[in-house]
Parts: structure tokens; C-alpha cells; sequence
């Protein structure tokens, strides 16, 4: 097991620090519009809610733009840009197809850091506005009644809505397997685009209201078999064919 | 003992690459291969490590090569194979854990008497110390077979010369070479056999002392082999003279 451990390495030293880095990026934007534009509404002595200072902050589009990003790198470092690193892959002592999944693993964990950290700076941001904004504007449902009302926020903390929980955590393993799969078969000279649509497509439909139960399973259904087919795509590879 | 038996490899658009290649090299050669552009050199290299897939019989002491044994089997290609974005530092910390017989005091010789610098990314070198580099890794990962696919491209004369003297000086009795190149003049006092394809089949097989014996050199050898016509330059030459 040691071996495969090893064999993930160069990956993870090329991922992590970026990983850190575009979450801690997309943090400090998050931070900056969020406050920039709550001061802004205060200096023209206008109250605005949660849910309203969320959407002027762009929260969205920075966590969209920072997951793109994020599977970006996620699939670079197995891609063959400026040597043949699949040569080196396919010479260790280990079965390529174990690394690829267990590759796809550590991606999915380093989406749901992502995943993780974009709640941790909601929940900070949220936390400043209830201690920060006039008293009219707070109650004590403040963060829930947000939380629901907005479909963005209601996925990245879907609470007791089961069902985008679950769609959320097989959203990441898809994307994680997605990016590590589609640079294990560049280094086999199969031409593989799958990522860039997933990808698209998880941050476009990642805000779903409440009481979506319908689209969420529809969802949760996509990413199942997006999931399944990338795995499968790996292992019906013989050892010798990959 | 690394051996080929009835080796063929096909391209797309049946292009035959490798035809009925019968080969075996034991432990402590040193193998030049030889040949023209596309005589399936790298091919040969490729079957042999297991990156294309072949028709016929491939073993080394007997075994057929997979994820057991292939740490037997180290590679430097002029493509080159090492991580671009890691440093040397983190080659050698990734080679220590994934090959038991990393030679640890060979990477650090050699990556001191070509002055390659352990702590920048590979992707900073020059090609001169990228080649450097992928065939150090080569050298130390601790191979009894040793494949190299014209190693030393873009590196000068000198640069080279270094190298072959490095090499001999370095290789335990037990270690295999099988070198694919270009550089027949350079390297003929370096190898003790010379194997030369042609068409993808295996055109002679000679050893240096047999050469020596014959009184011959390696470029007479090759020429003779593959039946070079000297006077073709001239006669070509002639024709497009006598054209005008």
C-alpha cells in the first residue's frame, strides 16, 4: 500500500498548495465584495438582508469560478505537457488503474475542502452581518431563513435536505474521479474531454432551491452515472492495455 | 537475461513497426541499437517496458514483465519521463520510496558532477540538463536493465563525452545498458555489442571484439549491413547537376 501512497505524491505536491491557494483566493474575494458591499449600502443608509447582500457580494460566481479552477489544476498534473510522465507511471511497481482511483479519492477530498472552506466563509460572513447590520434587519432565523430562501446557499448548506447533501458529495467524487480519469487516459493516447462538461455543468446546476426534490434526484442520477461510467472507463483496461 | 522471442508490432494503417524481433541481452552488457529514422529502435524500447502493446514473447529471466519485476527496468528517453513541475529533491524522495535499490550515492554524484541544482523545478533546466537529469534517474533507480532512447539529443560534444566516461565508471558488473542512438562513432568504444535494425527486424548482431578481431569498425560494419552506397550522393548529385 505504501507503494501506491507513494505513487500519488507528485500529484498531491502539485495540487494541494494550489488547492490551498485558489480556495484561500476565492475566500479573500468572497471576503472583500461581501464587506465592500454591505459598507456600500450602509453608507447610502440603505438596509439590505442577508439573502440580498449575498447576491450583490457575487458568492455564486466566485465558488463557480473557484471550483473550474480548482478541477483545472486537479487535472494538469497528470497531463503529458512537457515529458512523458505516463512512461514513468506505467514502469512503477504498481497497477495504474489502483493509483488513477485512488488519485480520483484525493481529488474528491480536495473538492470537498473546497466544498468545506466556502461554508467556513459563508458562516464567518454571515456571523460579521448578524453582529454588524441594524438590529431591523436581524433575527434570529436570519441565517436559516437565508440558508432556504436562497438556492445557491440552500446547496452549499443544504442542512436537512438530504438529497442535495448526497448529490453534493457525489457531485465532488465525481469531479475528483472525473479529473484524475481524464488524465490517466491522456497518458494512454485516448483523447478525453469529459471534465470541462461535468464540470460546467456541476457549477451550473449546483444551486437548487428548496423543495427541488424532482431536479435534485434527476441530478443526483447524472452524477451517479457520470461517476460509475469514468471508474469503468478506467478498469475495463486490462493491465496491459492501460 | 532479457529476451525477445518472435516480437511484432503493428501501427495503424498496418505500418509494421517491429517484424519477428528475436533478441536476448544478459545481465552486464552493454547493447548499442542501432538503426535509420522509423527502423523501430524506440518501438523495441517501448514493447520492452510495456507501453505498446506487441505480438510475440517477451521475458526477463524468464518471466514475463509486469508490475513485479518492471522495477528491473529503468527508461531515459529523449521525450523524457521525469515530472516537469517537481525538483530533483522530490524525484528523489519519490524514486527512494518507489524503488527498494535506489542508488542514493550514485543521484547524488551524479547530479553534483553535472552542477544540476536540487532545488528547482525540472521544468527550469536546459535541455542539456533535462537529458542530464532523465538519465540520472535512470542510472539510480536501482535497474539491472538500463534502457536509454537517444538520451544525449541536444547535448554538446562534450557534454557527451563526460558522460560515456561517467557511465563506465559508475556501472557495477551486473547492470545491462541498451542504448539507442544515433552517435555510432561516439559511442563504439563504449559499447561491447552492436545490434542494428532494419525494417523492424533485427538487420546484425555483433560484438566489438568480434569486430576487432575482423579488423573492422563499427561504420564499416553498419555500412555493410545495410549495403550503403557511397557513390549515391555523388550519383545523385549528378543527376541534379545534369539537369540544369
Amino acid at each position: 500500500m505504501k507503494a501506491y501512497l507513494t505513487a500519488l505524491t507528485p500529484a498531491a505536491r502539485l495540487t494541494v498548495w494550489k488547492a490551498l491557494g485558489i480556495a484561500l483566493l476565492a475566500a479573500l474575494a468572497e471576503v472583500w465584495r461581501f464587506t465592500t458591499s454591505f459598507c456600500r449600502q450602509m453608507e447610502l443608509q440603505e438596509g439590505v438582508g442577508l439573502k440580498d447582500l449575498a447576491e450583490t457580494a457575487g458568492l455564486y460566481p466566485i465558488f463557480g469560478t473557484g471550483l473550474v479552477l480548482l478541477c483545472a489544476i486537479l487535472v494538469l498534473p497528470g497531463m503529458e505537457r512537457s515529458a512523458r510522465t505516463g512512461y514513468t507511471f506505467r514502469r512503477l511497481p504498481v497497477d495504474e488503474r489502483v493509483v488513477t482511483t485512488l488519485w480520483g479519492a484525493q481529488n474528491t477530498l480536495v473538492l470537498l475542502f473546497y466544498w468545506g472552506s466556502q461554508i467556513a466563509v459563508f458562516l464567518a460572513l454571515a456571523n460579521w452581518y448578524l453582529q454588524t447590520a441594524p438590529a431591523e434587519l436581524v433575527t434570529q432565523q436570519t441565517l436559516v431563513l437565508t440558508c432556504y430562501q436562497t438556492p445557491y446557499l440552500h446547496s452549499l448548506l443544504p442542512m436537512a435536505d438530504w438529497p442535495v447533501l448526497v448529490r453534493n458529495l457525489i457531485g465532488c467524487a465525481m469531479l475528483g474521479f472525473s479529473t484524475a480519469v481524464l488524465s490517466f487516459h491522456w497518458r494512454n493516447g485516448r483523447k478525453a474531454f469529459s471534465t470541462l462538461p461535468l464540470t460546467l455543468v456541476a457549477v451550473l446546476a449546483f444551486p437548487v432551491g428548496l423543495d427541488n426534490l424532482i431536479p435534485t434526484l434527476l441530478q443526483l442520477a447524472v452524477c451517479l452515472d457520470a461517476l460509475y461510467f469514468t471508474i469503468y472507463g478506467v478498469w475495463r483496461w486490462h493491465g496491459n492495455d492501460a | 537475461m532479457l529476451t525477445l522471442h518472435q516480437v511484432k508490432k503493428s501501427y495503424w494503417g498496418g505500418n509494421r513497426a517491429l517484424d519477428s524481433v528475436n533478441l536476448s541481452i544478459g545481465p552486464g552488457e552493454i547493447v548499442g541499437l542501432f538503426g535509420e529514422n522509423g527502423a523501430g529502435k524506440t518501438t523495441l524500447m517501448k514493447c520492452i517496458l510495456g507501453l505498446l502493446r506487441y505480438g510475440g514473447v517477451i521475458t526477463l529471466d524468464d518471466q514475463p514483465i509486469t508490475t513485479k519485476n518492471i522495477a528491473r527496468l529503468s527508461f531515459a528517453t529523449c521525450e523524457h519521463s521525469y515530472f516537469p513541475a517537481l525538483t530533483a529533491a522530490s524525484h528523489r524522495a519519490f524514486y527512494r520510496d518507489m524503488f527498494p535499490n535506489f542508488r542514493e550515492k550514485r543521484f547524488a554524484a551524479l547530479m553534483e558532477f553535472f552542477e544540476l541544482a536540487m532545488h528547482k523545478p525540472i521544468r527550469s533546466f536546459s535541455t542539456g540538463q533535462k537529458n542530464q537529469f532523465e538519465v540520472i534517474l535512470a542510472l539510480s533507480q536501482g535497474a539491472d536493465y538500463i534502457l536509454m532512447d537517444e538520451p544525449f539529443a541536444g547535448n554538446d560534444i562534450f557534454n557527451r563525452e563526460d558522460f560515456y566516461k561517467v557511465l563506465l565508471g559508475i556501472l557495477e558488473p551486473h547492470e545491462t545498458i541498451l542504448l539507442s542512438t544515433h552517435l555510432l562513432e561516439e559511442v563504439q568504444h563504449f559499447i561491447g555489442r552492436a545490434v542494428l535494425l532494419h525494417k523492424g527486424q533485427v538487420a546484425g548482431d555483433i560484438t566489438t571484439s568480434q569486430l576487432e578481431d575482423e579488423g573492422r569498425t563499427l561504420m564499416e560494419f553498419v555500412k555493410e549491413t545495410y549495403r550503403y552506397q557511397a557513390d549515391r550522393v555523388s550519383q545523385a548529385l549528378d543527376k541534379l547537376t545534369g539537369e540544369e
